[in-house]
């Protein structure tokens, strides 16, 4: 007879330092903010810096927020409960914007709406005044900056309300129907109440993104927390005081990050694709179809078509040598396949601990998500503090090292959602079958786990990609000489105000950038329509 | 298949999730070639008690045995992969990168490769899915599904086979068809077979032996007709079918006087018969077809009764019938039972 006693085994370790792997920067990020001696400049930042830093970003964060709502629910609603010609295209091609990254949009924007730009020369050909007799708005300011995140950032929301619509029992809406409420009250009264939770779960996530912003704040000249905490580190060579600063944003980012749970655990939509049932569109016809149309279309063009557009010119126009982008394609490459490799092995460490035990530990499921939550700056301050304790500089491969642990510790969450997405077609009881067939954990690894992963492995793949590929601050603070990815390339020129040379690069992040953008929509509108 | 036909033997095991004893001493008998419906309320501990036979949780008292083999005690645990036993899920958990094929060959990874190929062919053909073996189990009916789901579990040659709520997924008209398939399929294999049901008409028409779970003990168990005829408690009674308690004191005298002298009576539908020369008369307030059987509600002195009968003609509400007691359908237990 075979007798094994309790299956305790020290497998069950990995999932718990892959935990602390993720979590080890977080922590030292908070250790040295509060325990480290403050550095001279910290009152100087206390006194001077402290306040306008974190006026200027809640201000920021408040516009960007609203702008965000305004910009995604209606365009959610209309999308989910019309139907107007193109509105299949728009339906995806509506999350595009999340392929560009906020400092690309930036230093498209600012040139279309400089002085000497395309928009303000017409609108002087067309009514013969000069520069100084009229007023134009300035992108160069935190309103500004607003625009440009919300742009970035809207689809967050415009995905999340449109689930919530289009998974909102029809019979509500029916209901409100037949008790007499049409049109826009049904919209105020039902819909949007009905919606809410995802909505602001959705939110919670953007602003959590653009309060972790650098790269557009610090071109725009806007004076953020994030660009703060770079500022501190490289204008006063301070670390600790950075570290001070980090504090406050990180407070901040994990806030969003609990209102996002919070919400999402209310809204009940995320898991569950199968109840995913598409309500009876109502057929938009003249006018109406057409300001719909019309509608869908500018948003498009304003946070997509016209500044890709707009860099593709520069670039074309200028005729930017290609050979200036070996090295730092060669260096993203490197940096970003190696981040992938190791935030990819995290993120299925801590899934499949996450979905086999029932008790998995608090920590594997606090991590991957604290890891996110926290700026990339502030990451990046963590390995400096490292670098400074292993007494490293930043010349060696032990940076570069640091700097993949980074990568990991930031995005295994965005490696995670897939995964979880793809195991949602496994129940519990799929590996209780299996081992009642008799076959052991190993096995059960290659023949059950993978095969099921394997959809979803790939997406996790692409977006940690291109998500590491598109990374600044962290990437800016702990790369060792000659490893300037192509977003440092993009951001070094652009801050040199050398835009036509920072195209090329911003172009090939967008173009990498659009690629999981596109798998993701596949798979919304697949899962949308799966299943009457 | 004689080398599989062991006895599994559950004895006095117990299950407590924190202070809850969810399972408290259960004992069980499961004999080769022997089909075992369990039924009781939900929250009873049926599928903990499958969970545990399983291998998907460990004990806290008691024993678990097929043949001589010990399978599970409060001190050693067989891990799920080392039991053999076959499990047939509510969700049927087929997997879904796997087609028909795959799936019934999943278990059978320890025999070469024309065993394993003879062995699967031989499933899809007792199951009826040759013009399916390609498919994947999202392009299955429930009914395929379940056959799969059968075929798996039995290919390597379980010493046992377990079933949660096997049937509930599926459409009435496909239950019956598939349900015949599965057990006759099991019945064959002469291994012993357990299965989740609350289904009473499933569990008395299918098994051999039921067992009546109650709040984690097993309230009562024996052959179907034992159990239906000689309840022990009324949670047995209710598990296995209609019925209605009737307070005596509103009973009519003379129907008293048949009746054993308790407070509270319980009845089946079938104790009151219509009869032409019975003794009692009741007055017809309500009368249905419901299936089968004729559904009558009767009043006689303050009491409301209600009976099936097979009826070609349903009586006039509000005239009189002539019934008659039977009582081999009226039980009582002592209060402390009930």
């Amino acid at each position: 007879m075979t007798l094994s006693s309790s299956f305790k085994t020290p497998i069950a370790i990995i999932p718990v330092l892959v935990s602390l792997i993720i979590l080890g920067p977080v922590l030292l990020a908070i250790w040295f903010g509060v325990f480290s001696p403050s550095g001279l400049s910290w009152d100087h930042i206390l006194n001077n810096r402290l306040l306008p830093y974190s006026l200027t970003t809640l201000f920021m964060l408040a516009v960007t927020g609203m702008l965000i709502v305004l910009i995604a629910v209606p365009l959610a609603w209309l999308i989910s409960l019309f139907d107007f010609p193109g509105r299949k295209i728009f339906e995806w091609c509506l999350i595009l914007p999340l392929a560009v990254p906020g400092y690309v949009l930036a230093y498209s924007w600012a040139n279309l709406a400089s002085v000497a730009g395309p928009i303000q020369s017409a609108f002087r050909d067309l009514t013969s005044l000069s520069a100084r007799d009229y007023w134009f708005p300035d992108i160069f300011t935190p309103a500004g900056l607003s625009v440009i995140l919300a742009l970035g950032l809207f689809p967050y929301v415009y995905i999340t309300a449109r689930a919530a619509f289009s998974n909102q029992s029809l019979a509500t809406l029916e209901a409100a129907r037949s008790l007499g409420m049409s049109g826009i009250r049904l919209f105020f009264k039902v819909a949007i109440p009905a919606a809410r939770p995802a909505i602001i779960a959705g939110l919670a996530l953007a602003l959590m993104e653009a309060s972790a912003d650098y790269g557009a704040a610090d071109y725009l000249g806007v004076q953020t927390l994030g660009v703060g905490i770079i500022r501190a580190w490289s204008s006063y060579g301070e670390p600790t005081s950075a570290a001070r600063l980090a504090l406050v944003l990180i407070g901040l980012a994990f806030s969003f990050m609990l209102i996002a749970n919070l919400a999402q655990g209310k809204s009940g939509v995320q898991q569950n694709s199968y109840r995913w049932t598409t309500p009876q569109r109502t057929q938009l016809t003249g006018l109406h179809a057409g300001l719909a149309c019309l509608h869908c279309i500018s948003i498009m063009l304003i946070a997509f078509g016209i500044p890709v557009l707009r860099l593709l010119w520069l670039c074309l126009e200028n005729g930017v040598p290609r050979r200036s982008v070996f090295d730092p394609v060669i260096s993203s490459i490197i940096l970003a396949s190696a981040g992938t490799a190791f935030a990819f092995i995290c993120a299925l460490t801590l899934v499949l601990s996450n979905h086999y035990r029932q008790r998995a530990p608090w920590i594997t499921r606090l991590s991957a998500a604290a890891g996110y939550a926290t700026p990339g700056a502030v990451l990046g301050l963590s390995g400096l503090f490292l670098l400074q304790m292993l007494g490293q500089s930043l010349t060696g491969i032990i940076a570069l090292l640091l700097l993949v642990w980074i990568y990991a510790s930031r995005f295994t969450a965005a490696g995670t959602e897939p995964l979880y997405a793809s195991l949602t077609r496994a129940p519990a009881s799929l590996d209780h079958a299996a081992r009642s067939l008799r076959v052991g954990r190993i096995s059960r690894f290659y023949r059950v786990d993978l095969p099921i992963l394997s959809p979803g492995a790939l997406a996790a793949g692409l977006i940690l990609f291109v998500e590491i590929l598109k990374e600044l601050p962290a990437t800016l603070m702990l790369r060792p000489f000659g490893w300037d990815t192509l977003a440092i390339r993009a951001h070094a020129y652009a801050s040199d105000e050398r835009l036509v040379e920072a195209t090329l690069p911003s172009l090939l992040i967008v173009i990498a950038g659009i690629l999981p953008v596109l798998l993701l929509s596949y798979q919304i509108t697949r899962s949308g329509e799966a299943l009457k | 298949m004689t080398s599989n036909s062991k006895a599994l033997r559950v004895e006095a095991i117990s299950k407590r999730y924190g202070k809850r004893t969810v399972i408290d001493s259960v004992s069980l008998d499961l004999q080769p070639g022997e089909i075992t419906a369990l039924v009781g309320p939900s929250g009873a501990g049926k599928t903990t008690l499958m969970r545990l036979i399983a291998g998907m949780e460990k004990l806290d008292r008691g024993t678990i045995r097929s043949g001589d083999t010990i399978l599970s005690t409060e001190a050693a645990h067989q891990p799920i992969e080392q039991r053999n036993i076959g499990l047939v899920f509510q969700d049927f958990a087929l997997f879904p990168h796997l087609s028909v094929t795959g799936n019934i060959m999943f278990g059978l990874h320890t025999k070469d490769r024309a065993e394993r190929q003879s062995i699967t062919q031989d499933w899809i053909d007792r199951m009826r899915l040759g013009n399916r073996r390609d498919a994947f189990p999202h392009q299955l009916s429930g009914g395929e599904q379940q056959r799969v789901a059968i075929a798996r579990a039995m290919a390597p040659e379980p010493h046992a086979l377990l079933m949660d709520e096997p049937f509930s997924g599926l459409d009435p008209e496909l239950r019956h068809a598939t349900r015949q398939t599965a057990l006759s399929v099991v019945r064959e294999a002469g291994i012993p077979a357990l299965f989740v049901t609350h289904d009473h008409a499933e569990a008395l028409r299918h098994a051999d032996q039921i067992a009546v779970l109650n709040a984690g003990t097993i309230a009562q168990s024996g052959s179907p007709d034992e159990l239906y005829m000689k309840p022990n408690s009324l949670s047995v009674a209710t598990a296995l079918g209609d019925i209605q308690s009737v307070d005596t004191a509103q009973l009519p005298d003379a129907l008293k006087a048949e009746l054993p002298d308790v407070p509270k009576l319980f009845m089946r539908p079938e104790a009151l018969k219509l009869d032409p020369n019975g003794q009692h008369e009741f007055k017809v307030i309500r009368a249905n077809r419901a299936g089968t059987l004729c559904e009558l509600t009767l009043a006689a002195g303050n009491a409301e009764l209600v009976c099936g009968y097979i009826l070609d003609q349903l009586p006039p509400v509000n005239t009189s019938v002539n019934v008659s007691i039977n009582s081999h359908y009226v039980f009582s237990w002592p209060v402390s039972d009930l």
